[in-house]
């Protein structure tokens, strides 16, 4: 699978066969099974043929026939056999293939850089994942098979009519030629291509519109958006139904005339053998042969041209996947020389989620090993962004950031997570036993959890659950408080024991006891790192090493709080509305 | 599975009965070339075939092929159409339903779950049924005519032939469990792999600090092995049953054969019948085959489908007599109340917010101060004890009442993905441009969205990702006003914010609570020290009521808090980290 990320990558088939690659030879297999399923069926229709000849005999011999009879049922039997091991092949490779795709796109997904990602919503990538990636099974598991059987079957029982009567042979590849000219019109009509793009388009938006519904449901509730009245779900779904509806109206008249005709594909034989046998040139058996099986080839070429059809719906989802797939990955250029400790400077550092908007100007400071800074500013002056740069969340348009004298380009995820903790100001859950949520996937023991957690003033509240740390997060009946969401997030940050800690406004969705306690357990968690601090509330940071006042992305103030009260107008101002807040009631 | 089909299609009757009928008449037209097929057979079999009748005959197929063109565009046309407007009316049926649900029902379920059902399996529905919708009409209507004309033209040979029914049909019900049985368990494993993908990009930025990208993020690889272990199971166990089934059909026709042979053998039967039996007899198991296949794929459908149903018709919250407050006093009568049985989070807890006063819930955390709020939103509803607005019981009141009357800004904000108009205006989407600008004004935001190049047309991003903080909540005060609400009740509302953002909010909520019936959160006691009311809950339960200075000269808990809260904001955390900061926390607790 890693080839793929850096390969050039064909198109549509190329691309499905390359998909496939890893089981070939499987899928091969399943193929050739296919093809003997055809043969195999094929036989009982011959063996009627012989009944046939056999009775119209002016003396028929019954007795022979018996043979024949028990043969068409070995035949079939064996047939259907040989159908599931081909199947069963083709469906095992097909899911495991998934699962590694799958698997793949997620490690991708999570390699992205943040900027990357915000590209999709999470219902679309979820839809990539699940949906686009499952159509691929229909190609490995159904396509390649019927593929074998759709090309020999019909050339077997063209091959073997041609043998019988090479005339009403002829005439009963009429249709064929009907098919082969007709069916690229039909599709036209449906236009495919554009359709279908339209047609993805408004599914996604559908999707994207019901998982914002659902995520947001206690605002629907309060604000009687029913999904009625709430336009982004009425809207959406009905816009994906007039698409459907338009596409149906547009796509289904030629395509029932196109299957009405290849319904009726006998009538040629039918006319060009009565014809023939009324001039006394064919055998009976022969004519009747010919209305069991002249048509038969038709159902296999046709799932073949459909297959057409559905390979361009199965591919859009693929150019979804590949386009996640091949997004720019963060550069991690390797690095020579050494690390220094664990300071943070940012040089001439410029950044902008949106080319041409900058967000950070200019920025530029340095933060020595083991000391606290404090990030303050009005909200959007880009205090959370400079505390993301240093997780490499985004990567910096310009200037660098180097911790301990090493560039951050040259961190890897997961070596930048060894260096960094983080505690967001959102707190995040998983469906996971508080154990799990705490140990975030570190190797860690039953007795660090704990004592992280009884650090982080988690312990008692934890185990006051019925089923104390095991107990999952988002079952029924259990139900944490911002306060110890935000608690367990420091447990987390504790328990990783990084040498740089960033802390974004993690004062926040506190009563005074749980701030109280929140206080407690960052005293724990600070103790001889690095803190950065994105600060809302000024008495917080009186004693920090260094302010740091941020206005409109850029740095318009630097010191300890004594002198930027004096130096920055910005800070003096803010520091006087923090003291009115101070005294500030609702009425 | 057809109970639930005839529940779909009550969605829309007229125009899936008109398709049906359509499908009849398409299903007849294909068949009944059979039949004229047999008249020529049975002419070429005379001494001196009658030439003029079969060209005649003939003829007749030709027209009959030209009406089949017809009715079979109509047919696939109108089934479709009607299968897209099932779908469209179950998906904005099950949005409606889930708003009309007690947030409970959401605390048992994952949000990707639900999402799954309007996404997932309507999907399921359309795309299966849909397409499958013309094969299996015409294969049901068809198998029936060309097995009526096989049993009258020779009912021994007939019969044969349908009695692989009796075992095909069977084999076809245990198939149609077994997909059934493992078509559920690999829906289920897919809807929980879709809450783990959802939680996986959701939560990504925390993964990330942590390193626990793809695989290393157990719980999603363990979906996604689970999916395929299902998956593989559900092709895998029905496959041989539903193979066994092709088997018999084919074993019965050899038998239909011999007997064929037997009966010709002695005389019993015409050769021109026998023909007729070989040529039509695979015809009649065709369509049984295709049914077979697809019956597969609608039994997978079915449990999407069952899904949904079980879904529309879940246990909603009921609405009394609907009756309509006129004043707005909010009174909890000895109200107890637990998320889960036997834990209560609230125990015989009463108060009464007097309109157009600000009553004050404060305690710590796990107290339940944002229960009580979510209770009055009639979020769940209460099994011991009352809640009353203006003296009417909640669970009199339909909930489109009670939303009508109540605003709240959530300690938590859900923007979704669209301007930060089209944000405002869910709080009245009848209200006018320049209503929306004046709740922009009122609540602060065209403070920031004027320096904005799009102004209030910006776009937020998902969940509102490209506002700060203080900007979403600015966002959401704006929602409430424009609601204009008798009731407000406020979470939180004032958390996570720096000064200059505070400041404005405060402004905006200044404007949002007057003479209304006001019940805050607060976090900050100095924030509430003005309300009406201030009551502190503890241990389940109210522990004190009263005014600040009430409260105050009582020297109870809340004195208590209001000077803890006081070294709090006394704290530093420069001073935490150089250690001078006692470390106790036993001088933390309450109580």
């Amino acid at each position: 699978m890693e080839k793929t990320d850096t390969a050039k990558k064909p198109n549509g088939i190329g691309r499905l066969l390359q998909i496939a690659g890893p089981k070939k030879f499987q899928l091969f297999l399943a193929g050739v099974l296919a093809l003997v399923h055809a043969g195999l069926a094929l036989v009982p229709y011959i063996l009627v043929f012989q009944v046939m000849a056999e009775m119209l005999e002016p003396a028929p011999d019954y007795a022979t026939l018996r043979e024949t009879l028990i043969l068409a049922g070995v035949a079939g039997l064996l047939s259907y056999a040989v159908l599931y091991a081909s199947g069963m092949l083709s469906h095992l490779a097909a899911f495991d293939i998934l699962y590694q795709l799958r698997r793949y796109a997620a490690e991708k997904i999570g390699k992205l850089s943040l900027g990357e990602l915000e590209k999709y919503n999470s219902g679309a990538l979820k839809k990539i994942l699940i949906d686009d990636i499952e159509r691929i099974e229909h190609f490995l598991a159904h396509q390649i098979p019927d593929f074998f059987k759709g090309l020999t079957l019909p050339l077997l029982t063209v091959v073997y009519l041609f043998y019988v009567d090479w005339r009403l042979a002829l005439v009963s590849l009429l249709p064929l030629l009907f098919m082969v000219i007709w069916f690229p019109y039909v599709m036209n009509r449906a236009d495919t291509r554009s359709m279908l793009k339209f047609y993805h388009q408004a599914l996604e938006d559908m999707n994207s519109g019901i998982v914002e519904y659902i995520r947001a449901m206690p605002v629907m509730k309060i604000f009687r958006q029913t999904a009625d009245r709430f336009h982004k779900y009425s809207g959406t779904v009905h816009g994906y139904d007039e698409m459907a509806i338009s596409w149906t109206a547009k796509g289904a008249p030629s395509f029932a005339i196109f299957m009405s005709f290849m319904s009726n594909a006998l009538l040629p034989i039918l006319i060009f053998g009565t014809w023939l046998y009324l001039q006394n040139g064919l055998e009976l058996a022969t004519f009747f042969l010919f209305l069991i099986l002249g048509t038969g080839y038709i159902k296999p070429v046709f799932s073949l041209s459909n297959m057409a059809v559905q390979i361009s719906m199965i591919n859009r989802g693929v150019q979804r996947m590949d386009d996640i797939l091949n997004r720019p990955l963060q550069p991690v250029p390797p690095f020579v020389g050494k690390q220094n400790g664990h300071d943070v400077v940012f040089a001439g550092v410029e950044f902008a989620y949106v080319p041409g908007t900058p967000v950070l100007e200019e920025v530029g400071f340095s933060v020595s090993e083991g000391s606290l800074t404090a990030l303050v500013g009005p909200s959007g002056a880009g205090k959370s962004t400079v505390a993301q740069l240093i997780a490499r969340f985004w990567d910096v348009s310009q200037g660098e950031i180097r911790i301990g004298g090493r560039p951050l380009m040259t961190f890897s995820t997961e070596e930048l997570a060894e260096k960094v903790s983080y505690v967001f100001q959102d707190n995040f859950m998983f469906h996971l036993s508080l154990y799990d949520n705490i140990r975030m996937g570190m190797d860690r023991s039953r007795e660090q959890i704990e004592a992280a957690s009884r650090a982080a003033q988690c312990h008692a509240f934890i185990e006051q659950l019925p089923e104390g740390y095991d107990t999952i997060f988002g079952a029924e009946g259990v139900h944490l408080s911002g306060g110890e969401q935000q608690r367990i997030q420091i447990a987390r940050a504790i328990l990783k024991d990084a040498p740089i800690l960033i802390l974004d406004e993690a004062t926040s969705y506190s009563d005074p006891e749980n701030e109280f306690l929140i206080q407690q357990a960052i005293g724990h968690l600070i103790q001889e790192k690095t803190v950065i601090l994105i600060a809302h509330r000024l008495n917080t940071v009186v004693n920090a090493d260094q302010i740091i006042v941020f206005d409109t992305g850029r740095i318009v103030g630097r010191g300890k709080h004594a002198e930027i009260l004096e130096s920055c107008p910005l800070y003096a101002q803010m520091w006087q509305a923090h003291r009115r807040t101070q005294s500030f009631s609702i009425r | 599975m057809i109970r639930n089909l005839i529940f779909c299609f009550k969605f829309y009757p007229k125009g899936m009965l008109r398709a049906m009928l359509w499908e009849m008449f398409h299903a007849f037209l294909l068949a009944a070339p059979s039949g004229i097929l047999l008249a020529i057979i049975w002419e070429l079999f005379r001494e001196s075939p009658r030439e003029a009748f079969i060209w005649q005959v003939i003829a007749a197929m030709g027209a009959m092929f030209i009406l089949q063109l017809y009715v079979a565009q109509k047919a696939m046309v109108q089934s479709q159409i009607g299968v897209i407007r099932i779908a469209t009316a179950l998906r904005v049926a099950v949005g409606n339903k889930l708003q009309r649900l007690s947030l409970g029902y959401y605390k048992k379920r994952d949000p990707g779950e639900l999402a799954s059902v309007a996404l997932q399996d309507v999907n399921n529905f359309e795309q299966i049924f849909g397409h499958s919708l013309s094969n299996l009409a015409t294969a049901v209507f068809g198998t029936v005519v060309l097995a009526v004309f096989l049993v009258v033209l020779d009912w021994r040979l007939g019969l044969t032939l349908l009695g692989a029914l009796l075992f095909v049909l069977p084999l076809a019900q245990f198939g149609q469990w077994l997909v059934r049985k493992y078509g559920a368990r690999a829906i289920g494993a897919r809807t929980d792999t879709n809450a783990r993908l959802l939680e996986y990009f959701q939560g990504m930025p925390h993964l990330k600090s942590f390193g626990m990208i793809g695989a290393s993020f157990g719980t999603l690889d363990d979906a996604l092995r689970n999916l395929r272990t299902t998956s593989i199971r559900t092709e895998a166990i029905p496959g041989p049953v539903i193979l066994t089934a092709g088997v018999v059909l084919e074993l019965f026709f050899v038998l239909m054969v011999w007997l064929g042979l037997f009966l010709l053998s002695g005389g019993e039967l015409k050769i021109p019948v026998m023909v007729a039996f070989l040529i039509l007899g695979y015809r009649l198991y065709e369509p049984l085959k295709i049914s077979m296949v697809e019956y597969g794929v609608l039994s997978y459908m079915n449990v999407s489908l069952e899904r949904i149903i079980s879904l529309l018709k879940a246990e909603e919250q009921s609405a009394g007599q609907d009756a309509h407050p006129s004043t707005y006093d909010v009174e909890l009568d000895r109200v107890t109340f637990g998320y889960a049985p036997e834990r209560n989070v609230l125990e015989n807890v009463s108060l009464t917010a007097r309109a157009g006063e600000m009553t004050a819930l404060v305690g710590p955390s796990g107290s339940g101060k944002t229960t009580i709020t979510s209770l009055i939103a009639r979020f769940w509803d209460i099994e011991e004890g009352a809640i009353r607005i203006g003296g009417v019981d909640l669970r009199n009141m339909s909930t489109d009442t009670v939303y009508g009357i109540i605003s709240e800004v959530f300690q938590e904000v859900y923007l979704f993905d669209g301007t930060i108009y089209e944000n405002i205006l869910v709080g009245n989407p009848d209200a006018s441009p320049e209503r929306v600008r004046w709740a922009a004004e009122k609540a602060q935001l065209t403070e920031f969205t004027d320096r904005m190049e799009g102004g209030l047309q910006t776009r937020v991003g998902e969940g509102g990702n490209r506002l700060s903080g203080g900007q979403k909540q600015r966002v959401s005060i704006a929602r409430a006003l424009l609601k204009d609400a008798p009731i407000v009740l406020l979470d939180e509302a004032t958390s996570s914010l720096d000064p200059e953002n505070e400041i404005y909010i405060q402004r905006a909520i200044q404007s949002l609570v007057k003479n209304k019936t006001v019940i805050v959160i607060a976090h900050r006691l100095s924030t509430i020290s003005n309300a009406d009311q201030i009551v502190v809950l503890q241990d389940k339960a109210v522990a004190e009521a009263g005014s600040h200075a009430d409260l105050m000269s009582r020297e109870g808990i809340y004195h208590r808090m209001w000077t803890l809260q006081d070294q709090a904001s006394a704290w530093e955390v420069g001073a935490a980290k150089s250690g001078e900061h006692e470390d106790s926390v036993e001088a933390g607790k309450l109580h």
